[in-house]
């Protein structure tokens, strides 16, 4: 039985016009789901204590002055504040693809994402910058953590026009060596290139001690596959047309493609990388969550 | 014997149009490439794994296409070849010849009426019928077939080759016992006739088989004996194989009617008639308390009960009266046996209140002696009216008032008399001719001797006057039924009649001619022909003793004839055969034709002929017969079908009362006995088992069902194409969902 569709479900979204709409339905709904926070600092020096309030990680509560206070306080570690979130939005033109059922292109769920991820930064007065791509750098943004931040960085989300091919591997390349301090790098792209360069890009970011977060953006019907008829499929980013029965080929294509994501998860994998698999008709608050979880996993 | 080894033939199609349904095979292939030309049309992003896959599988892919493609054409092929229904046969063949040539059936059924013996619900006719359908069937593609009926005479059904089994068995279908005997030579002659023609028709055809069905009886295969039957059967024997298919195995007790007459020479009004009928038993023990029935007009006038003992005959009698005068019919009928057929005759008989006679004669009391003859007994004058009268009369009266006209020494005829005889004889009458001293040979042959475009009406010329003191009569074993009554009856003094002078007589056509008396020189005395629908007798001599030899001193007469013990009945018999001239062309046998001459009637006009009833059928098919023209009068000529029954002949529109006609069988072929098959000639033997047959030189179709095999196979492939397709299009991978 199919579900309503919540504030956070890309159909209700797609309904919305305007990206800082959309953003901030992610953002209030997400936040009144008492969701918690995806970003926190990852130094370990102790800084000092501040006192618990209802929602703080439990993990950081100094049990020690609670064994002597009775009163709960956490650990502040320094820099804890000063986290810096890079993100990269790839906007080559095979993000613009929109499956058959689907509400959003991988573009418009990305930017969704993007923009819900830089208002959380900036809400937690973190700073948060930005760069948009395909086979060159379109946009950049320098990290900022003042709320009036967040304009530029929607307009800029909100501005692309995806008209060329992809090339992660040389941008990213260029972006570890653009940015000077240490931060956490969050990925949206569909990650259509050579999986050799691509990871050679992302191990990059590592070697600069970058914490990579790399969201997968891939449509339901690139997944799938789940066309019957004979279709002509036309390549974007300048790939030639093929006419084909879905049928013959599904198993083949579905083989081609499992390969190359197996060798980009276990890639970052090896490489320490977060990798997550979005899907484009999941609802945001599960993304940001399995984002959450994942990010948890790596703070610990 | 054949020595080859069976081998396995392609002989062709049952239904070749079918196979135009194997076009549908180049169906799926423009379902193919018209669906190449439908397709959607989508941007897609992952195109670099689309191109990764299809490079790695496009080969692959196009070998599983068209290996669909071809299992789908494939199919259609085998469902139009399943549909053609192919026929493949399995034969032997003599010392290695592996030849396929087409052979001919001559398929002789025979339709005697003893094929319509029957043993349950069905006869031998059906039996015979259904194992000749049988042959058909089980010959092969390109076989062609001929059909003769074994009958008196043989009948040709179908005498160009019929290569259509299913024409030939409805043909076969339409097929029923006919009335009649068979006659074999004449059967074996038509065969040879038909294999020559088709030998020249169809120079492909070299194999000749002809197929006997029948039930083997005696009266038609102790023929096969004669030399001649012999000679024609070796013949055939060395062009095709022989066989014959014995029906007539059960035996059937039969009793048959076998004749049926009136006793009385004279049918009479208001007179009680004798009615005497035959029945014969060809049964093997007696046949006791066996109902027979009259019939008198369809209406039942009397019953009988008999015994009949074993191959025996028994005479049983009826006594019918006729209250009004005109055309009658008798039937006598036995209750049902096994073959109907023979159960019933019919009689066509003409009631009349009185006889008339005229009696003319060229000189005075020329014909005296015979009018006192006609009528002797008081009772019968009454009903007979002798009438003398001079030549004149012959044409200054209505001749078809007379019933009998006697020429008592008659000089000569003047043309318009000449006409007026033959019209009377010609019309079914009957013409005595006493020939005495004044008769004109040239003149009777002129006139009532042969002419152009019609019969003679004397049976013989007229030659010269002999003499001969000495001779007696000859009765000639009293064969003609105009003497037989006189047969044991020496007191009679018919061969002690004297004749001194007598008219040479010679026949026109002595088939045609019986003589009834002649001299114990050899002379024809009295002679007796057919003349249409009439009949005449001829005397040599005169009537009266007023025909004298005038060149004798004193004169003397021809001949105490007239005046002898044997005048008065012979002059009677002449009568009653005169009479019964009529009545006998009304009462013919299967397969003789009816005719008849209209003085009232002109050429061009049309009769109808309904027939053949019953006691047991009022009413029968009509067939038209029109009238031609016959010298000054009109003729007509009907063959009946060849069924036995009454038929009447009505005028329609006309005032003219029908007549009958009695039809009747010929009933030898009532004797059911079997000709011994064992005598039956090394090239005719009898086939047990059409199965069993080893044949020398012919192939012999098996029909094996092969069209169920394919569709098995076809079946089959739908399933394999199915499962193909589904393979083809279900084979896939999961879809990835990114977890770690």
């Amino acid at each position: 039985m199919e579900t309503s569709p919540t504030s956070l479900d890309p159909r209700a979204l797609a309904k919305l016009h305007g990206l800082t709409l959309r953003a901030r339905q992610i953002v209030e709904g997400y936040v009144a789901g008492l969701h918690r926070s995806p970003f926190r600092g990852f130094s370990i020096e102790f800084a000092e204590h501040r006192e618990y309030v209802p929602g703080d990680d439990l993990r950081y509560v100094d049990w020690k002055v609670y064994g002597r206070t009775d009163k709960f306080y956490l650990k502040q570690h320094e820099d804890e504040t000063n986290l810096i979130c890079y993100l990269l939005l790839d906007v080559s033109q095979s993000m613009t693809f929109r499956g058959t059922n689907s509400a959003m292109s991988k573009l418009e769920y990305a930017q969704c994402l993007a923009a819900a991820l830089a208002w959380l930064v900036l809400q937690q007065q973190d700073a948060v910058g930005l760069a948009t791509f395909d086979q060159q750098i379109r946009a950049v943004v320098r990290p900022a953590s003042t709320p009036v931040h967040l304009q530029p960085l929607l307009k800029v989300i909100e501005s692309v026009e995806p008209v060329a091919k992809t090339s992660l591997g040389p941008i990213f390349h260029d972006l570890a060596g653009r940015f000077s301090k240490r931060g956490v790098v969050i990925i949206l792209s569909d990650l259509f290139d050579r999986a050799e360069s691509l990871l050679a890009g992302l191990r990059h970011f590592r070697h600069r001690r970058h914490d990579v977060v790399l969201l997968h953006v891939l449509d339901d019907d690139e997944l799938e596959f789940p066309y019957r008829e004979a279709t002509l499929f036309q390549g974007l980013e300048e790939y030639p047309e093929l006419l084909a029965d879905p049928l013959m080929v599904r198993a083949a294509y579905l083989a081609e493609f499992t390969r190359y994501l197996q060798q980009v998860k276990s890639g970052s994998r090896s490489a320490g990388i977060d990798y997550q698999l979005l899907r484009t008709n999941v609802p945001f608050d599960t993304a940001l969550s399995t984002f959450l979880s994942s990010r948890s996993a790596r703070v610990k | 014997m054949g020595t080859g080894v069976p081998i396995l033939g392609w002989s062709g199609f049952a239904s070749a149009g079918m196979l135009w349904w194997g076009l549908a095979a180049i169906v799926p292939l423009l379902i193919h490439l018209w669906m190449r030309r439908r397709y959607r049309t989508m941007s897609w992003a992952a195109m670099e794994f689309l191109l990764a896959a299809m490079r790695q599988n496009a080969r692959k892919w196009r070998i599983e296409q068209w290996l669909l493609l071809a299992v789908r054409s494939l199919i259609m092929l085998l469902v139009a070849l399943a549909w053609a229904d192919p026929i493949w046969s399995r034969f032997a063949t003599r010392g290695g010849d592996s030849s396929l040539s087409q052979t001919h059936y001559v398929l002789v059924l025979d339709a005697s009426y003893s094929m319509a013996s029957r043993r349950g619900k069905s006869n031998r006719f059906d039996t015979a019928r259904a194992a000749m359908a049988e042959l058909v069937r089980a010959a092969r593609q390109g076989d062609g077939f001929t059909l003769l009926l074994m009958s008196q005479p043989p009948r040709v059904v179908m005498g160009e080759p019929t290569f259509d089994p299913e024409v030939v068995l409805a043909e076969l279908q339409a097929q029923m016992v006919l009335d009649t005997g068979a006659d074999l030579p004449a059967t074996l002659s038509e065969i040879e006739r038909l294999i020559d023609h088709v030998a020249k028709t169809h120079p492909r055809i070299e194999r000749q088989r002809i197929a006997f069905f029948t039930d083997l009886g005696r009266t038609t295969w102790r023929a096969v004996d004669a030399p001649e039957s012999q000679q024609r059967l070796r013949r055939l024997a060395d062009r095709g194989e022989l066989s014959l298919t014995d029906v007539g195995r059960d035996e059937i007790a039969n009793l048959a009617v076998t004749r049926v007459e009136l006793r009385d020479p004279l049918a009479i009004v208001g007179r009680e008639m004798t009615v005497e009928a035959e029945v014969q038993s060809f049964a093997a023990s007696e046949l006791s308390r066996r109902v027979v029935e009259m019939f008198v007009d369809g209406q039942p006038s009397g019953v009988r009960e008999i015994d009949v003992p074993s191959a025996g005959r028994v005479a049983v009698t009826f006594a019918p009266r006729f209250e009004t005068p005109g055309d009658h019919t008798l039937e006598i009928r036995l209750k049902d046996d096994d073959l109907d057929v023979d159960n019933s005759r019919w009689l066509a008989v003409s009631v009349r209140d009185r006889i008339r006679v005229l009696c003319v004669e060229g000189r005075p009391d020329d014909a005296r002696y015979v009018a006192l003859a006609l009528a002797p007994d008081a009772a019968v004058r009454s009903r007979i009216e002798a009438e003398v009268a001079s030549e004149t009369a012959i044409s200054e009266r209505d001749l078809s008032t007379y019933d009998v006209i006697f020429l008592c020494n008659v000089g000569r005829f003047d043309p318009s008399e000449a006409a007026a005889i033959r019209r009377f004889v010609l019309a079914g009458k009957g013409l005595a001719v006493f020939a005495g001293d004044l008769v004109q040979a040239d003149n009777y042959h002129q006139w009532l001797g042969p002419r152009e475009g019609e019969p003679a009406i004397m049976p013989v010329q007229l030659g010269q006057v002999l003499s001969d003191t000495g001779a007696g009569v000859d009765a000639l074993n009293y064969r003609h039924p105009l003497v037989a009554p006189f047969r044991g009856q020496p007191q009679s003094g018919l061969l002690t009649t004297p004749v001194w002078r007598y008219w040479e007589m010679t026949p026109y056509h002595r088939e045609q001619t019986r003589l009834a008396l002649a001299l114990t020189t050899g002379a024809p005395l009295v002679a007796e022909g057919r003349a249409g629908q009439g009949r005449c007798l001829v005397f040599a001599t005169a009537a009266s003793p007023e025909s004298v030899d005038r060149t004798s001193q004193p004169p003397t007469p021809w001949t105490a004839f007239p005046v002898w013990p044997s005048f008065v009945p012979l002059i009677q018999e002449t009568l009653h055969l005169l009479v019964q001239a009529e009545t006998a062309s009304h009462n013919v046998e299967v397969g003789q034709p009816l005719a008849g001459v209209s003085t009232v009637l002109p050429a061009g006009a049309t009769l109808e002929f309904a027939g053949p009833m019953s006691s047991r059928r009022a009413e029968g098919e009509v067939e038209r017969v029109p009238l031609t023209e016959q010298g000054p009068e009109s003729a007509w000529t009907y063959l009946p079908p060849w069924r036995s029954g009454l038929y009447q002949l009505r005028a329609t529109g006309t005032a003219i009362p029908p007549q009958w006609f009695a039809v009747n069988i010929a009933t030898e072929e009532s004797d059911l006995a079997r000709y011994d098959p064992e005598l039956l000639p090394a090239a005719l033997k009898e086939h047990e088992d059409l199965e069993s047959v080893e044949l020398a030189s012919t192939t012999r179709a098996a029909r094996h069902p092969w069209f169920r095999y394919i569709l098995i196979l076809v079946g089959a492939m739908l399933l394999g194409e199915s499962a193909l397709a589904w393979r083809l299009g279900t084979r896939s991978a999961p879809a990835p969902t990114g977890r770690h």
